[in-house]
């Protein structure tokens, strides 16, 4: 791979030995600064889950401060930041990984959907559309600090569930900022407010997207997620887009451009001819 | 069972339970039978009115003045009388009583307290009692579980805890029968007047010589260890019977005792103190999952079985300690409840009659108020672990042993349940009761800059946690708990931020919350950019990403 670090999914022993090793040589893991970090990113992701309609209001607001940009904007800048810097090392991916869910389950459960769909052409075709169907099962509860009865039960918590609790923050926050959503009866001032959120929230979120599909590229849970994530992004964005809209125009690159086995190494020269229905390179 | 069947064969129990010891409380339970008899022809005669109001359809009578009064139908509060509650208190303020004496007591103030047939000022008399014997009970629970004030001492200190000695302790009860004395006595007006007065005046006088009264009420008494973590639950019982109940006055004193009460039951026990300082939150927390169904929540925390020879001991202190920190809670939770403006107060007697509901006077809902603000600063003083002068203070001085307030994260506990709880009363009160005083100002000038301050304390290192490996691998929390500190204070931002984030007023100090929360992760992201794992050029490709969406 062209971003260096491969992990291995078949050696999932050795690689456990290797996290218990990092887990104590690792002193910024232990630090107050990860934990303080890793429960900030849980409470918003539960603000946003749980309370999102509810917060609307303070969420597309600018503080008082003469600032620019929107509190969400704010928030979601700095979760993407670390989202990213905090899943750029070897030991880091690997504990994602882990922190994503079991591989070999979703593996399996792959393989018995290939051979149901050999069997049933309506299956297949039925298959074939839930592809477009949003699955980040992320199950907060699982690590949510509240659950924790003990200092004991938090010492299991690491760098790559803080990673990937902020990936799903963001996935959140594109799933209730959805037309669809039943939760969303929106007022007018409710949908001036949700295209403020995606004009500012969509150049981080994408950014991240695309670098943990590229990164991970072998876990089932994360890819399944990050292509959630395009299709969260596209039901939000492309609806408001107007023709010539920058915001199509990169999003369908973001996506081309991870479809390509390699993109080359001067990527910016590259342009998406958007030319209505039609995507050339 | 009928009320006055129940009191009236709780009064004949009593006195013979306490025929040979103490003469006085029996003579006093005669008294009191004869008194609720005659209380009883009252209330026949209130009855038989009311139902013939009510059968020629008139329900207005007219008083003295020829105004017209609504007749309703008589309810159990008619039995209020000093006579029939005084030898239950008489008998409960002997340091030295039995197990059946003590339950038989409890069991006619609880009926009383059910019938609302205890007078508005007696309340105060009530809850010296109890915190007389809530004093006791921990004492002995300490001493029985750790063999002694000095053992207990010792594995106190082992713990790494401070811990109260038992001898202490009963010198705290000591100091408080005999302020108690002549409370009492005046309160009733007696003093000096009837025999089993003079009777209990001589008991708080020999217990006020010295601990020795007392202590060997603590040390050779009849009460098994089990009896006494009963006798300190049924306390507790019985304190939040004396806070619910609409027609005793809930007073600054009333309210102190309580807390002073629920705060010496907490300590009695060494794991408890782990869970007040450090996880009394989590059991709040934890009661809220299981609706409400353990009470002791706290107790869920054990599990430290080292002491073998004292197992059952510890694990009866932590269920006592932890009821006594869910009563501290429902209590201050009940009192936000009836200082809540407009909230009509139903008596909570269960024979009564009639379903009249009794409403607060504005006089009485601004006392109320101003006792739950008094209060809310403590805990905010408490909170910023500087000295309080309302409710708090008064239940942490005037003890010859020191009494140790609720941890910071326990009061961050407190506020999150009243700001969950009661929101209506912070958004609802704006314009304040005591100038510019009010629950509104509280939590936008007060707790909000507090939780964004400590909040920020943590960005910047101030406060440290070290979680520490032991020798079978496992994690192990160590130092100050700062850990508990940082849990308490997100839920709470999280609790403020859910509750008042739509608000217009507070729209700033939630957005701020939110920012610091932010900046939590921002200062991480930093912490691990700097960190020799960090792959540089992998943040060279994001930028280049997000250089090229924006130069799109």
């Amino acid at each position: 791979m062209q971003d260096g670090f491969v992990y291995n999914t078949d050696s999932k022993g050795e690689q456990n030995s290797d996290l218990m090793s990092q887990q104590h040589g690792n002193s910024y893991e232990h630090s107050q600064t990860m934990w303080v970090a890793a429960i900030s990113i849980e409470v918003i992701y539960n603000l946003i889950a749980d309370e999102f309609i509810n917060l609307l209001a303070l969420l597309s607001s600018r503080g008082n401060d003469g600032e620019t940009e929107t509190l969400v904007a704010s928030i979601i800048g700095i979760i993407c930041d670390f989202a990213v810097v905090a899943s750029s090392c070897k030991s880091a991916i690997s504990k994602v990984v882990v922190a994503a869910g079991d591989i070999d389950e979703l593996g399996n459960s792959e393989i018995d959907d290939k051979e149901m769909y050999g069997t049933s052409g309506v299956e297949a075709q039925k298959s074939s559309k839930d592809i477009f169907v949003c699955d980040f099962n992320f199950d907060v509860q699982r690590i949510h600090p509240t659950l924790i009865g003990s200092a004991r039960e938090m010492a299991g918590y690491d760098i790559g569930a803080a990673v990937w609790t902020s990936l799903n923050c963001i996935l959140m926050l594109w799933n209730c900022l959805q037309p669809t959503d039943t939760r969303l009866v929106m007022s007018e001032d409710s949908e001036s407010d949700r295209k403020i959120l995606i004009d500012d929230c969509f150049a981080p979120s994408l950014a991240v997207i695309q670098h943990f599909l590229r990164r991970f590229p072998a876990c089932v849970m994360i890819c399944k997620s990050t292509l959630s994530g395009y299709l969260l992004l596209s039901r939000s964005v492309l609806p408001l887009c107007s023709d010539g809209d920058f915001k199509r125009e990169v999003l369908l690159a973001s996506l081309c451009k991870m479809t390509s086995p390699t993109w080359g190494r001067d990527e910016s020269r590259y342009v998406m001819q958007d030319d209505g229905h039609h995507i050339s390179v | 069972m009928n009320f006055v069947k129940q009191v009236e064969e709780q009064l004949r129990d009593l006195g013979t339970e306490s025929r040979r010891k103490h003469p006085g409380v029996k003579e006093a339970a005669e008294r009191a039978i004869l008194s609720l008899r005659t209380l009883q022809n009252k209330y026949v005669v209130a009855v038989r009115k009311a139902t013939r109001t009510r059968a020629s359809s008139e329900n207005v009578q007219l008083d003295g003045d020829g105004n017209k009064v609504k007749v309703s139908h008589p309810t159990t509060a008619l039995f209020q009388s000093q006579d029939v509650l005084r030898p239950f208190l008489l008998a409960a303020n002997y340091p030295s009583a039995g197990n059946k004496v003590l339950n038989l007591c409890l069991d006619g103030i609880q009926a009383l307290l059910a019938g609302d047939a205890i007078c508005k000022n007696d309340g105060v008399n009530v809850v010296r009692i109890m915190s007389i014997q809530a004093n006791i009970c921990a004492a002995a629970i300490q001493s029985k579980t750790y063999g002694g004030g000095g053992m207990m001492g010792n594995i106190g200190m082992g713990m790494g805890m401070q811990m109260p000695t038992a001898g202490s302790m009963v010198n705290a009860g000591v100091g408080t029968i005999s302020s108690l004395g002549n409370s009492i006595l005046s309160g009733f007006g007696l003093k000096g007047q009837n025999s089993q007065m003079q009777e209990m005046q001589q008991s708080m006088s020999s217990s006020s010589d010295g601990a020795r009264s007392v202590a060997s009420a603590v040390y050779v008494s009849n009460r098994s260890l089990k009896e006494d973590e009963a006798i300190s639950i049924r306390i507790l019982q019985t304190l939040t019977m004396i806070i619910d109940s609409a027609s005793l006055e809930l007073s600054e004193e009333v309210l102190s005792q309580c807390i002073s009460s629920c705060l010496v039951l907490s300590q009695c026990s060494s794991e408890s103190a782990l869970i007040s300082s450090s996880g009394g939150g989590n059991g709040g927390k934890q009661k809220r999952k299981d609706g409400g169904k353990s009470k002791s929540s706290g107790s869920q925390n054990s599990g430290h079985g080292s002491n073998v020879s004292h197992g059952s001991g510890i694990a009866g202190g932590q269920k006592v300690s932890g009821a006594a920190i869910a009563t501290l809670r429902q209590i201050i939770s009940t009192l936000f409840s009836r200082a809540a403006p407009g909230v009509d107060v139903v008596p909570s007697q269960e024979y009564q009659d009639a379903g009249d509901e009794e409403t607060c006077t504005e006089d009485e809902e601004a006392s109320l108020q101003s006792l739950a603000l008094k209060t809310l600063m403590d805990i905010c003083d408490l909170a910023e672990c500087k000295d309080c002068g309302g409710p708090f203070k008064n239940a942490l001085v005037g003890h010859q042993q020191r009494i140790y307030p609720p941890t910071q994260s326990a009061c961050f506990d407190l506020l999150e349940m009243v700001l969950e709880q009661h929101a209506e009363l912070f958004l609802n009160n704006v314009d304040g009761i005591q100038g510019d005083l009010n629950f509104f100002a509280i939590l936008n000038e007060r707790i909000c800059p507090l939780v964004g301050r400590l909040l920020s304390s943590f960005m910047r290192g101030e406060h440290t946690f070290a979680l520490r490996v032991d020798g079978d691998g496992k994690d192990q929390t160590s130092g100050n708990n700062s850990l508990q500190m940082i849990l308490k204070l997100t839920s709470l931002t999280s609790s403020i931020i859910v509750r008042y984030g739509n608000n217009e007023l507070l729209k700033q100090q939630c957005f701020k919350l939110l920012i610091t929360l932010a900046k939590l992760i921002e200062s991480a992201t930093n912490v691990l950019r700097d960190s020799h794992e960090f792959e540089v050029r992998l943040l060279t490709q994001m930028e280049e990403v997000c250089r090229h969406l924006y130069v799109s």
